[in-house]
């Protein structure tokens, strides 16, 4: 076959670094051209903070309200103080009961009736759960939503004053506990202060002194014995020497018997004396063994009951420092109670404050929708408008011009997002605690998975106007599960537990950690981890869905 | 001929949408240097063809080389052969020329220096050189294709497809893009053409394919494709006076298959040798007392070529 090189180095691999910042500069030069695109792309979100930076915390004031008492304890009491005392309600009327307060809503001289209903103080003394109710009306559906929603915090709140009363009784048990055990461990150290290794040296070394004499009395008991059987010269059996001798004269015979027997048995009673001090002196020798044995049985058995002391003392020890952390907590967290005031009461924050608690929220929510939205242009404006067509008849991979036209709008999306978080910092004088770096971690890690979904849908629709459907069934709902515009707490609990599961949840959760809270990366990784899962599906499932077609 | 004169040949290739066949296994062998055009209606299957052809589809049955490499196996060695210069601007609007032509050389692979030559003598040959540096937005219909046969030109490829290309273009374009592709052809590139204009395929291309239906219902030069479809040539005559009788007359006397009158032109259609006929008629109107106005021979047009052929087709 013919040599076809033509010279021009066209060569196809897998990911190829030129052409994907090839990519990425040609959209950059597409967008920054196109002014009607790129003005309202980076303009749109200093309005979104502007917006929100103005707006958030206008929760209604003073909604006409009137309470209903059935408790009349001191508790109650104080509940309606606190009623009293915020800028919330403007409580127009103490009405006696229920029916009264709804009569005063039918005829719409209140918006909201609070209840404290009977046996309130009671069971909160025991422990148990208490409610308070509110019947709030309805024929304003944002009054009422935000109102039932302030109650919510308020209820939230009171529980929050009582829980800390709860606490600080706990405090003082807490503290009585900690005194006794103070005491039980000074009862249990006097043991462990004295042991008896000094006495059982004392004891070892006398019992070596004792074994050492006794031996050498022994030997010495025995050497004598042995030196004066020895001095009779061999020793005489009498039975043998009567039975000699019988071959003899008897009477002489006998008489040299005596004789020789009568020294004899001196020496041999003399002897016997000696074996009979070596064995009084063996028979001391193994009682002090047995002794010893003894002695050393007691020492052991007290070092295990000192070891058992010891134990129990570490354990009391550490209970002791515990008790000592939970009585350290408890009396912070009852030194601080929340009073409840009006600021707290408020569902969207105080103002500026609230824009602090909602700027991750919004970050996540403008990042994804624009990820979402913006891709249009990407592979299905392109299909549509014929340039693929030329990147299609280039040596250029699939994965090569999804990576090169991704990294493009993650890079984009991180920017716009960025400048949001810029913005409320110099504008609004939004505190962020952690790291600038973090953030943009993050918003870039979430920006990946965001501009994949869009990607994703790029890749199987044919048209910009087919992208926008799309498009549009995946991210409106966004706007209302992001959090932005009603706090995910008011939710009805199945939507609840779907925004728990979307990645934007936890974009925002780990954004509100880095700037609320102040925590590093490392503090927030199972977020990123799940954010890095979201990332890698989607670049995935828009590699194997894009077709390498055109039709 | 040798094997290696041909730098497409396919075998049964085909390609169907759901059940629909766009194009119904089609062979065809494209000679190296010659410009191969593919002519049918809309819908016949050309552009499907083409896109079969330059790896932008893959074909659902059969088999082609294009540029000596497999279409199936090869597609990124047949990207870099071949150029294409597509029915619609596939070019970013937003970018100038100079800028188009980058990204397409940086998607390419080619040297920098190479691909910043090469532009600027493409946009010499297509004559935008003025216009290098203007966002081509604001381009006449002609200036973008002119710019999209730079683009396809780019990466020096051997076959060049142009898919309709002129189409949407004001004569004067068409004139100056058919100018310019015979230009490339001479300099030694192979074109793949298509067009739905009869004249734009009689004129430009040394080969053609007639397609219909996705199916090649004819092949061969214009010349031979007249010969075999055209149904004969016309005698045209345009006289001062005519009735039925003279017509009727005139029929009989060069044994015309039909006589028809449009706008006031006889028309005699005859098998062959309708230049022998010329002298007699002549006479004969001259003996008539009738003053002929003009009189002339029409080659048969490739429009009657193609209604002919497909005609056939339908019969067979």
């Amino acid at each position: 076959m013919e040599n076809r090189d033509n010279g021009n180095g066209a060569v196809e691999r897998l990911i190829d670094a030129r052409k994907i910042s090839a990519i990425l500069w040609k959209n950059w030069l597409v967008i920054s051209r196109d002014k009607i695109r790129l003005v309202p792309l980076f303009i749109f979100p200093f309005i979104m903070v502007i917006l929100f930076g103005y707006t958030a915390g206008t929760a209604p004031k003073h909604v006409p309200a009137a309470i209903v008492d059935y408790d009349n304890t001191p508790l109650s009491r104080s509940v309606q103080m606190q009623l009293y005392s915020n800028e919330l309600f403007s409580i127009k009327l103490q009405v006696g009961s229920q029916e009264e307060g709804k009569k005063l809503i039918d005829e719409g001289r209140i918006e909201a009736l609070l209840i404290i209903p009977s046996g309130f103080e009671k069971s909160i003394q025991s422990g148990k759960t208490a409610h308070l109710d509110a019947i709030i009306d309805q024929t304003n559906p944002s009054v009422a939503q935000i109102t039932s929603a302030s109650m919510q915090i308020f209820v939230q709140t009171l529980s929050q004053q009582l829980n800390a009363q709860r606490i600080a009784v706990l405090a003082q048990e807490a503290q009585q506990v900690q005194q006794r055990i103070g005491q039980v461990k000074a009862v249990l150290a006097v043991p462990l202060d004295h042991n008896n290794q000094h006495a059982v040296a004392v004891m070892d070394a006398n019992f070596r002194q004792g074994m050492y004499i006794g031996t050498q009395t022994n030997g010495m008991l025995g050497g004598i014995a042995q030196q004066t059987a020895n001095s009779i010269g061999y020793p005489i059996d009498p039975i043998e020497v009567v039975r000699e001798g019988s071959r003899y004269e008897g009477d002489v015979v006998a008489l040299y018997l005596l004789s020789v027997s009568d020294r004899q048995q001196g020496i041999f009673r003399q002897v016997e004396t000696y074996r009979g001090l070596q064995g009084s002196n063996s028979m001391v020798l193994a009682s002090l063994q047995e002794v010893y044995r003894e002695a050393k049985a007691v020492d052991a058995s007290a070092e295990m009951d000192r070891g058992a002391v010891r134990v129990s003392y570490n354990l009391v020890d550490a209970a002791s420092g515990k008790i000592e952390n939970l009585e350290s907590d408890a009396q912070s967290m009852a030194e601080n109670p929340s009073p409840i005031v009006l600021n707290q009461i408020q569902p969207y924050g105080n103002g500026l404050k609230g824009l602090d608690y909602l700027l991750p929220n919004i970050l996540a929510l403008i990042s994804f929708q624009g990820a979402t939205m913006g891709l249009g242009r990407a592979i299905a404006g392109e299909r549509k408008d014929g340039s693929l067509t030329r990147v299609f008849l280039t040596p250029t991979s699939n994965v090569t011009i999804i990576i090169g036209t991704l990294l493009y709008y993650v890079f984009q999306e991180t920017f716009r997002t960025m400048l949001i978080v810029l913005a409320a910092i110099a504008f609004f004088g939004v505190i962020v605690r952690g790291s600038l770096l973090a953030i943009l971690f993050i918003i870039m890690l979430f920006a990946l998975g965001a501009t994949g979904v869009g990607m994703v849908i790029s890749v199987i629709t044919k048209s910009q106007d087919q992208y926008m459907a799309v498009a549009m069934l995946v991210s409106l709902p966004m706007l209302f599960l992001a959090g932005v515009f009603a706090p995910i707490e008011t939710m009805p609990a199945p939507l609840q537990s779907i925004t728990r599961a979307l990645p934007i949840t936890y974009a925002a959760d780990a954004l509100r950690g880095v700037m609320v809270k102040g925590f590093a990366l490392g503090q927030v990784a199972p977020d990123l981890v799940f954010l890095a899962g979201f990332g890698f599906i989607t670049l995935t499932l828009s590699l194997l869905l894009f077709r390498r077609e055109l039709i | 001929m040798h094997a290696n004169d041909y730098v497409i040949e396919s075998h049964g290739l085909t390609r169907k949408f759901g059940d629909f066949t766009a194009v119904d296994s089609i062979d065809l062998k494209v000679r190296a240097g010659e410009i191969f055009g593919f002519l049918g209606p809309n819908g016949a299957g050309k552009t499907t063809t083409i896109k079969m052809l330059t790896t932008l589809l893959t074909p659902t049955k059969g088999e082609a080389k294009v540029a000596s490499y497999n279409l199936r196996t090869q597609a990124p060695l047949i990207r870099s052969s071949i150029g294409i210069v597509p029915q619609e601007f596939s070019l970013f609007g937003e970018l100038t020329p100079l800028e188009n032509l980058w990204y397409i050389g940086e998607l390419y692979g080619m040297k920098n220096e190479l691909v910043r030559k090469r532009s600027e003598e493409l946009l010499r040959t297509v004559q935008l050189y003025d216009k290098k540096d203007v966002p081509c937005e604001g381009f006449s219909g002609g200036m973008k294709q002119r710019l999209s046969v730079a683009a396809g030109l780019l990466h020096m490829p051997h076959i060049l497809f142009m898919d309709e290309p002129t189409t949407g273009l004001d004569p004067q374009s068409r004139i100056a893009l058919r100018e310019l592709t015979k230009k490339l052809n001479e300099g030694g590139i192979t074109i793949v053409y298509t067009t739905h204009d009869m004249e734009e395929a009689d004129k430009l291309c040394d080969r053609i394919a007639i397609m219909n239906l996705g199916r090649i219902i004819a092949l061969g030069t214009s010349a031979e494709l007249k010969e075999e479809y055209g149904g004969g040539h016309f005698i045209e005559i345009i006289v001062d006076r005519y009735d039925q009788a003279l017509l009727s007359e005139l029929k009989r006397m060069v044994d015309a298959d039909s006589v028809e009158v449009h706008n006031g032109t006889i028309m005699l259609s005859v098998r062959n040798s309708a230049g022998r006929l010329i002298p007699s008629v002549s006479r004969f109107l001259e003996k008539k007392g009738v003053t002929v106005k003009d009189l002339r021979i029409a080659e048969p047009s490739l429009e009657a070529v193609f209604i002919n052929s497909t005609k056939k087709d339908r019969r067979g």
